[in-house]
Parts: C-alpha cells; structure tokens; sequence
C-alpha cells in the first residue's frame, strides 16, 4: 500500500498545535484574494443586469475546530463578486449592476436579471478524506429573473478544487484549492451559457410557458 | 531511447518515443502544464518548477512560457473540466471564438503535458530522542522507499499532433541513522525524474532537435 509522502495530515494538525501557545485557539482566519481572469468567449447579444445581494457579498466559511481539523473562517464572498463581474462581463455584451431583482424600477434597460448565489462551501482536509490534498466543493446556484423581477428559473451547479497539503501552514493549499473550485465552477457556467447563442429568447419563452418557472438545470 | 541511471541512492529509468520532428523556426513557445484532474493536479509544485528551471537553463530554440500566465489568458479552456484530454479534442477546443487567435497572440505553439506525482511506497524502523539538563540526542535508524513516476507529452497546437513522450521512472531508499545526532540521507528521486525528464526534453527543443 502506498503512503503519500511526508508525514500524515493528524500529525502535522498536532505539530502545528503544539506550536502555538495554549492560550489560542488553533485556528486559521483566510481571506481569497485571488483576481481572475478575463474568459475568452464571444459575448452573448443580451444585456444583462446581475444582482449581488449582501449573502453573496459578505459571505464567510467558518467551522469550529475538531479533532482531525482546525477552526477555519474563509472569506469568500469578495472574491465571488470579482469572479462573477469578469465572467459576466465577458459573457454578455452589456452588463448592468442592480441594487435588486426588479430592474424596471431603476430605469436600466435589461433583458435578464441575474443573482448568483453560494449554497454551500465544504471544505475537506487531508486527515479526514485520508489523501494529500485539501479539498474544496462549493455548491452554486444561479436564478435568472425578469426585468421585473419575477424568478424565471435556476441552474444549480458544483466547483471543485484541491491542493497539495505542506508540511507548515494550511492557508496557502486551502486558498488554492478554493480559487481551483471557483475556476472550475466558472469553467461550467461559461460553457453552458456559451452553449446558446439564443440564451434570452429561451429565457423569454421559457417565461411565458412556464408560469411557475420551477424548470431546473443541475451539473 | 533507454537511459538508465545510478547513484548512491536512486535508479531511474527514462523512456522518450518520438512521434514527429519539431518545427524550431520562427519564435515559438512552449508551455508546460500539469494534468489536472477533480479541480487538482497530482504533479507536485516542486516537480513543475523544478522542471521550468530546469530548460529554462537550457539553450533551448524556444521560449518556456509560464503555466499560470498560459492557464489566465485561455481561461477558461485549460481548467480541469475543460482542457482536452486527447488530441482528438484539440480542433474542438480550436475553434471556440478566440481561442486559436489567443494562442497565436502569446506564441505558444507546442504544450507539454506533465503528470504524475512521487510517493511514499515503503518504510520501517524507528527512532526516539530525548533531551535533559545536560544535553539531548536521538537514537535509531527509519528508512523508507521512494518512486516517483511522472509522464510527459509534448503537442504541437499547429498541426494538433502529438510530436512525442518522455516518462521518467525513479526510485529510491532514504536512510536516517541516528547516534546522538540524525544523519539523513535522502533519495531525491523528484530530482532525478525531473532532471532526466528535462534533459530529454531538450532533445525535441533543442538546436540539433531533429530526428
């Protein structure tokens, strides 16, 4: 049976514990600061208003230590919104920043209302997946609304990321592997979106058949 | 090609199959990129730099363009999901708007595909320290074994052909005796893999790269 190299993830956990005075906590504080570059696709001929509402903005991973794990608080909300912006400035021809879903009231003339959204953020360690790697899930979910607000339908959808543990610090793998799960999340949305060149018409037609709009689209 | 070589502490073996000759007029690139597979790559960090370090020392004909500057400005073709795994893929992922305009734009025209990772296979002994008022020490012996298998292949984004591969095979046992003081002695069989690996590499780069 095969080791990966180095020393096992529960020691390393202890070793850094041990470290530090026992007065603190043993735990990790994280902000992603990574930018992200701009995709290469054609843009969409829409012009799209995208919502990030304060969730999304100020939204924090945070778990209590445990065993096997440190205490983590991830930032991660900042870093969604720079993502976001870069894709969806690249994706549609237009893109308009709303301070809610109804853009009719604010006089900006759009052809689809867009609010991203994170689920879920999961984060797993070497000790407890028993590998090398730190790994990161996180869990989307993408409603298209109205120009006046009415929900339209949703695309739910996963990113994942991993990096190598090191011997001293966790912050540098679980930032990377955070950033890896956010580009990958960013590869599925641009080839879904880049599928249909006819994107706003189905969004259109979808809103006039399906008055209750509960169509879903998963990865 | 079979190159076999042997040191004190680590045998590797490198393989290189040639496919087709490089085009090495004009000012093309290469880049070097780890296979990524579930959002991670198994490739150590410490391989790939020591790989780019390693031609970049070279009298290479070509320039070694950088992995992330590469991943960033075809973003976001060459992410796990959605770099080709095959060259069957490769005139797909060609013709996506702007894709081959970017490539033309940094110049890379050959991508060398990196994979593979160094592991921990076997290992025993023991070792115990103590230290007191006048003084500490350790007393034991641990070894362990080390094989690190990577592969590389090289294609040529142009002609969307495989131009051809290097594998690289080492292996290795560490010693750490201990009487008193630790002494280790490691196999460094990463380095022996990348340096192998990077000095047949530069046999499809190089000046006399042709068949």
């Amino acid at each position: 049976m095969r080791d990966t190299k180095g020393p096992p993830s529960a020691i390393r956990v202890l070793a850094l514990c041990a470290l530090i005075p026992a007065a603190v906590a043993c735990s990790t504080a994280l902000r992603v600061d990574s930018g992200f570059p701009r995709p290469v696709v054609a843009s969409l001929p829409i012009d799209a208003g995208v919502y990030y509402d304060d969730t999304l903005r100020e939204y924090v991973f945070e778990r209590q230590a445990d065993a096997k794990s440190l205490a983590w608080k991830i930032e991660i909300g900042p870093a969604h919104v720079r993502l976001f912006d870069q894709l969806f400035h690249s994706l549609f021809e237009n893109l308009v920043h709303l301070d809610g879903l109804a853009a009719g009231n604010t006089g900006k003339s759009v052809g689809v209302v867009i609010k991203p959204s994170i689920d879920e953020y999961a984060l797993h360690a070497p000790s407890g997946t028993s590998s090398a790697f730190y790994e990161v899930e996180i869990r989307y979910r993408l409603a298209f609304h109205s120009p006046g607000g009415e929900f339209i339908k949703h695309w739910s959808y996963t990113g994942r990321g991993r990096s190598r543990s090191t011997l001293f610090g966790s912050d540098e793998p679980v930032q990377k592997a955070t950033v890896a799960a956010m580009r990958d999340a960013a590869a599925w949305l641009v080839i879904e979106l880049t599928k249909h060149t006819d994107f706003h018409t189905l969004l259109q037609a979808q809103q006039n058949e399906n008055e209750n709009g509960k169509d879903n689209h998963d990865s | 090609m079979l190159t076999l070589a042997h040191s004190a502490c680590t045998t590797s073996r490198i393989d290189v199959a040639r496919h087709a000759t490089t085009d090495l007029s004009g000012d093309s690139g290469v880049v070097l990129l780890a296979r990524k597979q579930e959002g991670g790559q198994n490739t150590e960090e410490e391989f790939m730099e020591c790989l780019n370090s390693s031609l970049a020392k070279m009298q290479l004909v070509v320039r070694i363009y950088p992995e992330q500057a590469f991943l960033d400005a075809l973003f976001p073709w060459f992410e796990s999901r959605t770099a080709p795994t095959s060259l069957e893929e490769l005139p797909a992922l060609l013709q996506r708007p702007g894709v081959s305009e970017k490539i033309t734009e940094i110049g890379v025209r050959y991508i060398v595909w990196v994979d593979g990772s160094s592991e921990r296979v076997d290992g025993g002994g023991g070792m115990s320290c103590a230290v007191g008022p006048g003084g500490g020490g350790c007393f034991g012996f641990v070894w362990w074994d080390t094989a690190s298998v990577y592969e590389t292949n090289i294609w040529d984004l142009k002609n969307a052909r495989s131009i051809g591969a290097v594998s690289a095979d080492a292996s290795g046992m560490s010693y750490v005796p201990a009487l008193l003081v630790p002494v280790p002695l490691i196999a460094r069989t990463q380095n022996a893999a990348c340096k192998g690996v990077a000095e047949q590499l530069k046999g499809f780069f190089a000046e006399d790269a042709a068949l």
